[in-house]
């Protein structure tokens, strides 16, 4: 059980944070899903959605989005796997590997979301 | 045997699983979605081509499914936020009901929407 006193899984502050984050993806997510399912009427394609991917406002709705969402959906897999994980450098492995999804999701995110034009 | 048999698994342990559960799938899903939205900054042909890959009766068939496990983990974690903020903790199977409710009702609607779409039935 020594692994729980140098590497735990988060503590009282990440556990809060979860919660805030799960409801500000709540709203968001229940936004993007009836925008995109329900509002748009025609295929989903490039014409549908280009012209308000590219407004300011939206590229900062996104972007809080997806760094929030990446939080969120990542932390959550290592919560899951701190049940499970017990040998110390597998841990750190681990946690490196989802260190690194983070980096490389968020990333390749912001490089699709800040430059886009609608003109391509 | 007679362990097994004493082990019952209550609601709360059922929603709590099936949190995990949906949860590992979104994340999952969440790369993936990530990685074919990238295609809009290659270009609009580019985009297009991996929207139209999707645009067919199965994929259309698992996006009503996805909503449904969006939804309820949207729900099911807004319930467990509430239960640790001390809201309804005395009332905690009605919540439940709620939730369970509030999931189906707006996992219906969501998806009556989408499937009438692809169906091509007439929304008026």
């Amino acid at each position: 059980m020594k692994y729980r006193e140098d590497m735990r899984s988060g503590g009282a502050l990440l556990w809060l944070f979860q919660r805030v984050t799960g409801v500000y993806l709540a709203a968001v997510l229940l936004l993007h899903v009836i925008m995109l399912h329900v509002l748009i009427e025609g295929e989903l394609n490039f014409e549908a959605i280009a012209h308000r991917v590219a407004t300011p406002m939206w590229k900062t709705i996104n972007i809080s989005f997806l760094v929030v969402a990446l939080f969120h959906g990542l932390y959550g897999l290592w919560i899951v796997l701190d049940d499970y994980v017990h040998r110390r450098w597998l841990r750190v492995s681990v946690f490196g590997l989802l260190s690194i999804i983070a980096l490389v999701y968020v990333t390749l995110g912001i490089l699709t979301i800040l430059p886009f034009q609608p003109g391509g | 045997m007679r362990v097994i048999k004493r082990y019952r698994i209550h609601l709360g342990t059922f929603a709590w699983i099936l949190h995990r559960l949906s949860g590992l799938a979104l994340i999952f899903y969440m790369l993936l979605h990530i990685w074919v939205i990238h295609h809009l900054s290659v270009g609009e042909e580019s985009f297009n081509g991996i929207m139209e890959f999707f645009n067919n009766p199965l994929f259309k068939f698992l996006e009503i499914g996805l909503v449904g496990v969006i939804l309820y983990h949207l729900w099911n974690g807004l319930r467990v936020t509430l239960i640790d903020m001390g809201v309804l903790v005395e009332r905690q199977k009605l919540l439940f009901g709620i939730a369970v409710a509030v999931w189906l009702v707006t996992w219906f609607a969501i998806g009556a929407v989408m499937f009438c779409r692809f169906g091509g039935f007439a929304l008026s």
